[in-house]
């Protein structure tokens, strides 16, 4: 009873092994060739490097990757993103497939609270603020949720759900809105990136504001590169098209990710620059680390849940069917 | 528009000939049936499907779960125009490659099957 639970516990793991985007088609193959747990077992170790990689390939966004790099060398250094790059394209290339679970999502913002405070601040903290940290988790753990509350309410507004078949007019008529609205958003972006480049410098200071403008200043040209030269064909086939849509809302996910976080920087540089100077008394420490803790899960919380309303369309344009047209 | 990779025409000439039962398991027995001796790696199998789906030579679509494949559904694959395009350049090439060694050597031993 005991090897077959510990049996159990190893398949689910190696299973987790794929990546979700191939899981379903690679393992559905691997059970339906391979009767026997062990053989199954090996197989999936085998074919794990393939899929992991061609996932990492397909999710690889170029761009995006070397804005990433480029505030990860001047935030830390070269070895940083030695170790940060390949972690990151793997992070991509196991997104999850559909949004968090609210329930996973509220527990971690419980033990974030408490676990950043803990970790974060008893070791800087005089042991006679100790208690008046953990007390602080609480309060502080009651905005995270309600943070994560309005953020998962506010993704809930979009109408994700896509039928099981459509017309190929209805699919153009969707991606004809989704670009629309790309568009626009890259105009907006772009504004908004260039008008804070200039900021920067006199607002953080030249040592972090130089090179932080020049990677909003990047980020900026990159969308309007992507508004100048937005010229891809759009494919006349069902097939394609979704294929195409898919393709098209997976890259724009990748930049908006990183504009969140990128919009996070400035405001940990000016958090960080007040730690550094050493002479904030205890309380400022624990507004700081408060400060930090709610911007860095602010981002976050978006990203996953707007991420995951994208994986979820994504997911179901893999399997949508065309249907006649009504006017055909 | 890009030559084909040898791997590239094997999983390729698979999915032609396997029409609409084209998904993950057949295509890696078929590929591996028409490269024999050869074992064929059914990760490298996957990692070119993926590939040529980018380039729009295949498309693909989900089945319904079936109980076999423990309530999980088949990838199935299909050639698209370009694939099919593709397809018959390399066979020309091959034709061609034939052709040539066949005048030079007076006549293969064997003849390609059809």
């Amino acid at each position: 009873m005991e090897a077959l639970a510990l049996g159990s516990w190893l398949e689910q793991m190696l299973e987790r092994l794929i990546p979700p985007a191939a899981r379903e088609a690679v393992l559905g193959d691997l059970r339906e060739s391979y009767a026997e747990r062990g053989d199954y077992l090996r197989e999936i170790l085998k074919a794990a490097p393939y899929v992991i990689a061609s996932q990492m390939r397909r999710h690889l966004n170029l761009p995006v990757l070397m804005l990433q790099g480029a505030v990860i060398f001047w935030f830390f250094d070269g070895r940083m993103v030695a170790v940060a790059l390949p972690l990151l394209m793997l992070r991509e290339a196991y997104r999850p497939l559909a949004r968090p679970d609210p329930r996973v999502a509220m527990r971690g913002a419980l033990v974030l609270s408490f676990a950043s405070l803990l970790v974060g601040l008893a070791a800087r903290t005089p042991h006679s603020q100790v208690l008046l940290t953990l007390l602080l988790a609480g309060p502080l753990s009651l905005v995270l949720c309600g943070l994560r509350t309005g953020v998962i309410l506010g993704i809930d507004r979009y109408d994700t759900i896509l039928p099981d078949a459509m017309p190929l007019a209805a699919l153009a008529a969707r991606h004809g809105d989704f670009l629309r609205r790309q568009r626009r958003r890259r105009r907006l972006d772009m504004a908004a990136l260039g008008i804070a480049a200039l900021c920067w410098p006199r607002l953080i200071g030249p040592s972090l504001g130089l090179p932080l403008s020049a990677v909003f200043l990047a980020a900026a040209l990159y969308q309007f590169n992507a508004l100048v030269c937005d010229a891809r064909e759009t494919p006349a086939n069902f097939a394609r098209l979704a294929q195409h849509h898919a393709d098209e809302m997976q890259d724009d996910a990748q930049f908006r990710r990183f504009i969140c976080w990128l919009w996070v920087v400035p405001g940990l540089c000016l958090i960080q620059t007040g730690m550094v100077s050493g002479i904030a008394p205890p309380a400022h420490l624990v507004l700081q680390a408060v400060l930090t803790v709610l911007l860095c899960f602010g981002a976050g919380a978006i990203n996953r849940e707007e991420c995951g309303r994208v994986q979820e369309e994504i997911s179901l344009l893999g399997v949508l069917r065309e249907t006649p047209s009504i006017l055909a | 528009m890009e030559p084909l990779g040898q791997f590239e025409q094997l999983v390729l000439t698979a999915i032609l000939a396997l029409g609409e039962d084209a998904y993950g398991v057949t295509i890696h027995a078929k590929v591996e049936d028409l490269s024999s001796p050869r074992k064929i790696a059914r990760g490298a199998v996957y990692a070119t499907l993926d590939r040529m789906e980018d380039k729009g030579l295949i498309a693909s679509w989900m089945s319904e779960p079936t109980p076999e494949r423990g309530g999980r559904s088949r990838r199935h694959y299909r050639l698209e125009k370009p694939g099919e395009k593709a397809l018959r350049e390399t066979a020309k090439q091959a034709q061609r490659l034939i052709d040539t060694i066949s005048r030079r050597l007076g006549g293969l031993a064997w003849k390609p099957s059809r």
